[in-house]
């Protein structure tokens, strides 16, 4: 880690060591040089006090001649004049060749040879002009001050001549030099600032390297940052799942995903605790384990893989209102899990998933299981009863049970109002009672009587309100929906037999079960009925053909013991044969067309009673039956209305079995014939079309 | 190789338990049926890892749990219970067991289980 | 939907009517509604729930009779406003009942307050809803429980 830190900032660092490196060196050079240049200014000031001194040199050797009667101020410039000439000779000899003179205050100063070229030839021109100066100044001065020494005055005579003539050239060699030297301190500094600058210039470049690299770096790093901060939104904004961190006080994290939010329905999540986001949404038992599980997790000993089993909240219903108010339950799933960072759990990340759909998809999967258990308990009930009088038998309990209803929806407010309403409600679920049983459907048989029972509670009830009706109500629903139930199954189990009648021609089937319903239906009602059937199964017929066939009979079984055979006791007393017959015949006709003819030996349709019966449901007025002809009135036999007997018993139904008969005919484009005779019996012929013809007819 | 003890109140699963467990992971040291027993035979054979069942019996689990950890707080503990109550099964956590396996299981669930307590390394 | 249930609701009404000044309210004989058909009245108060029971509860009068109620209790501005509210307030009444009776678990939701037949309500298709008429005075109300079998 540490080694990486160094990799990320070594060019910073080198740059920062080049840019300290070079301020150095400008630095030092400027310091060498500054004092270069102040040596170089101090020979410029010798070489200036040497053209002064040449002057000087002439002056007082020109005063010493002036002076030739006042011996103190002659005495006075021949001292002057020893201490130009020695001045000026040694700074010559230190600027020739290098060493030590004295400068203005008397201190001695190193001078270094001058530089060859210019300043060294001007030296030299110099040199070759004073050493002849000198010597006769030396000669000059070893003779004293005594003017009257003529010696002296020769000798001064001949160092006036001397420096008259060489004193102008004297002056310009040493001008020559201090211009020379003057130019080579000029150089100095110009080399100088040139230094200085290329060095700051390097420097500021160097500057802006480290500027536009760090920049660039900052921003790259930025970019970096925010690329992954974006990410990390991304992330936060699309999954699917609420995700949060919690510290061990079970605080909520500063970012959470936005699923979150909409989990909860409140944004105000941030730094809140996780107590407060479930408040009121679970109970106080589960959140204080859901408290304790989560601090578990805190617990570095405990084993995180293996304590799932205990996670209070990993299926936890909750009840959430919604942005209007609205509750809405809710199935989540909390999962948390440990953040470790550098060896210590930092955190617990909590992921929030709503499974509401999970949940109920396995619940509606748990029903339909359970409905499709209850369904199969109803199967087999209905498979125990006669198939084909299934469907009679829930139209006709879906007809009462409505009827009940009805009577329940009349208003009634009065004790004896609903005592009245008990008494109707009786027949009614005792005439459904009686079907059910007659038919072993025993679930429903056993409802009708919890029926009756809660009805006998009632019809003893001396306080009887509405509201005691309640329980009523709720077990005629219950009745309904079993009835709806198997309504259901039926229509499944026709669509199955019609896939399963997918071979056209069906084995040759059996009908037995004609006399099994006779036999049932008569005893119940004290007649003894014989079923002849011929010509049923001549035919190899098509699936379709043998269930309309033997739904057709069935009806008119059921319609000729209830309404056209008469009891034992009746035949015998009108010396008939007390079993009476049923005939069933069935044949093809030359043109391809079916006949179904059934006959029976009762009493016959009486036309009177349909007529009455049809006033008195309000089918016909009085004047239009008594303008109806017989054939007009056995028509009405078959209207849904009508129904000649007297009471709704078990067996017979309201008037539906011939409007049963009358759907089915048409159906398949037949056609009904009826022939009856009071005391003989009826005779009921059935024309259906060809098959062929029911073929074209579908396509 | 580590050395074991199941403590449970039904033979059944000490049984199943016995059973299941791989030899060459682990050697069955002691059973126990109840707190009590665990005790006095952890004292004796020193089991590194131990199987427990919460409702016992003459000293229940958790405080069972409790009494082992003073004896040896580095030993694990896993809570092997049938328990309708999730508290329970965390208070035993906090006590010092490491794991938990709800009854009933499997032979491979009481393996893994037994595996995953022993190679856990702590944070 | 046990008969409990449906009897909580059917007490939540019986108690609002049993505080106004007029006593007299009786329950009618229970009866069901068709399939999908709501049964109204005037003006119907609904209530949402949610929870292990899915549906709606609602209570449905015509205006005389909430006209009338309202002055009983002393409210002489029998205005479309007043009216409204108090068919609320009885809604209200009977979640508030239902919500103390039932627990937590059943989730009720405001009341809303429809004019007319509930075009909107949304009934559950499958089962048929319990429908308890309210007698009061010479009037019948209805309170209607809807809701989804499982």
């Amino acid at each position: 880690m540490q080694k990486f830190g160094i990799g990320k900032y070594r060019n910073i660092i080198v740059s920062v060591a080049l840019f300290l490196l070079l301020d150095a060196s400008v630095l030092l050079t400027n310091f060498y040089m500054s004092f270069q240049i102040s040596e170089d200014a101090t020979a410029v000031n010798l070489a200036g006090r040497q053209r002064m001194l040449s002057q000087r040199i002439m002056k007082s050797l020109l005063e010493t001649d002036v002076s030739l009667f006042n011996s103190d101020a002659r005495q006075n410039a021949l001292d002057e004049l020893q201490r130009s000439v020695n001045l000026f000779d040694n700074t010559l000899k230190a600027f020739k060749n290098g060493g030590v003179t004295t400068d203005a205050n008397g201190f001695p100063v190193q001078l270094n040879p001058a530089d060859p070229g210019k300043a060294q030839n001007a030296l030299n021109a110099a040199d070759e002009i004073w050493r002849p100066f000198l010597a006769g100044i030396k000669l000059l001065l070893l003779q004293g001050s005594n003017i009257d020494n003529p010696n002296f005055t020769a000798r001064l005579q001949d160092a006036v001549q001397y420096g008259t003539a060489n004193n102008l050239e004297l002056l310009r060699l040493m001008n020559e030099l201090t211009v020379a030297l003057e130019d080579k301190a000029t150089a100095k500094a110009s080399r100088l600032r040139m230094i200085q600058t290329v060095g700051m210039s390097l420097a500021i470049l160097n500057f802006l390297l480290i500027l536009f690299h760090f920049l660039k770096q900052l921003k790259q790093s930025d970019a970096i940052i925010e690329q992954s901060r974006q990410e990390t939104e991304e992330i936060l904004e699309t999954v699917n799942e609420g995700l949060f961190l919690l510290d061990e006080h079970l605080t909520i994290g500063q970012q959470y995903s936005k699923k979150l939010t909409q989990i909860f329905h409140r944004e105000d999540i941030a730094g809140t605790s996780f107590q407060s986001l479930l408040k009121s949404l679970i109970s106080e038992k589960d959140m204080s384990t859901a408290e304790s599980f989560i601090k578990l997790l805190f617990k570095p000993t405990v084993n995180q893989k293996l304590i799932g089993e205990l996670n209070p909240l990993n299926e936890i219903e909750i009840h959430i209102a919604d942005d209007n108010g609205q509750y809405q339950s809710k199935f989540l799933n909390f999962q948390f899990s440990r953040v470790v960072v550098t060896g210590t759990i930092s955190h617990v990340l909590a992921t929030v998933s709503d499974i509401t759909r999970q949940v109920m998809l396995s619940r509606d999967l748990d029903n339909a299981r359970r409905q499709s258990e209850s369904q199969m308990e109803l199967l087999s009930t209905i498979m125990h009863a006669n198939g084909d009088l299934m469907p009679m038998f829930v139209r006709n309990s879906v007809g009462s049970l409505e009827k009940i209803n009805n009577i329940l929806k009349l208003p009634s407010r009065s004790h004896v109002q609903h005592m009245g309403k008990v008494h109707q409600i009786y027949a009614l679920i005792h005439g459904f009672k009686g079907e059910a049983t007659s038919l072993g459907l025993t679930p429903f048989a056993e409802l009708a009587h919890k029926f009756e029972d809660q009805l006998e509670a009632l019809a003893t009830n001396e306080n009887l309100t509405g509201n005691d009706f309640l329980s009523l109500t709720v077990l005629l629903n219950q009745i309904l929906r079993q009835l709806d139930a198997a309504e259901k199954l039926l229509e499944r189990l026709a669509k199955l037999s019609q896939v399963a009648a997918q071979p056209e021609i069906a084995e040759k089937p059996d009908w037995t079960h004609f006399q099994n319903l006779a036999d049932d239906m008569a005893q119940r009602q004290g007649k003894e009925v014989e079923i002849v059937c011929s010509g049923l199964n001549d035919y190899p017929l098509p699936a379709e053909l043998a269930s309309t066939v033997n739904r057709l009979c069935i009806q008119f079984i059921r319609n000729a013991i209830s309404h056209g055979i008469e009891t034992v006791q009746d035949r015998m007393d009108l010396q008939k044969t007390p079993r009476s017959e049923i005939n069933i015949h069935f044949c093809r006709l030359r043109s391809g067309h079916w006949r179904l003819t059934v006959q029976d030996d009762g009493a016959g349709i009486n036309t009177e009673q349909i007529r009455l019966k049809a006033i008195q449901s309000g089918l016909v007025t009085e004047q239009q039956s008594e303008l109806m002809s017989q054939k007009q009135l056995i028509a009405l036999i078959f209207s849904p209305t009508l129904s000649t007997q007297s009471a709704a018993d078990m067996d017979a139904g309201r008037g539906m079995g011939m409007t049963v008969i009358r759907d089915l005919v048409k159906d398949q484009g037949g056609k009904i014939n009826v022939a009856t005779r009071a005391h003989m019996g009826s005779t009921f012929t059935i024309t259906l079309p060809a098959a062929t013809n029911l073929a074209t007819q579908a396509a | 190789m580590q050395k074991l003890m199941i403590v449970d109140d039904s033979n059944v699963i000490r049984s199943k338990i016995r059973r299941s467990v791989q030899s060459e992971r682990f050697k069955l040291v002691a059973s126990a049926s109840n707190g009590a027993e665990a005790i006095t035979h952890f004292k004796a054979t020193k089991p590194d890892v131990v199987t427990m069942d919460l409702t016992m019996p003459n000293m229940d689990g958790i405080a069972c749990i409790e009494q082992l950890i003073r004896l040896n707080p580095d030993v694990l503990i896993l809570v092997v219970s049938a328990l309708s109550d999730k508290a329970t099964g965390i208070e035993a956590l906090e006590k010092g067991a490491r794991g938990f396996l709800l009854k009933p299981f499997t032979e491979q669930d009481i393996n893994a289980a037994l595996l995953e307590l022993t190679d856990f390394l702590y944070v | 939907m046990s008969e409990d249930k449906i009897q909580i609701f059917i007490d939540g009404v019986v108690r609002y009517f049993n505080h106004t000044p007029d006593k007299s309210v009786q329950v009618g004989t229970p009866y069901l509604a068709e399939k999908g058909k709501p049964m109204a009245l005037d003006m119907t108060g609904l209530i949402g729930v949610s929870g292990p029971d899915k549906g709606c509860v609602y209570f449905s009068a015509p205006r005389v009779l909430l006209k009338h109620l309202l002055l009983s209790i002393g409210e002489p501005d029998t205005s479309e406003a007043n009216l409204v509210d108090l068919v609320g307030e009885v809604a209200n009444t009977i979640a508030g009942n239902a919500r103390a009776s039932l627990g937590k678990e059943f989730m009720i939701s405001v009341p809303v307050v429809i004019e007319g037949t509930p075009s909107t309500l949304h009934l559950p298709k499958n089962s048929r809803a319990y429908v308890i008429p309210i007698n009061w005075k010479s009037y019948t109300a209805a309170v209607a429980i809807c809701l989804e079998e499982n």
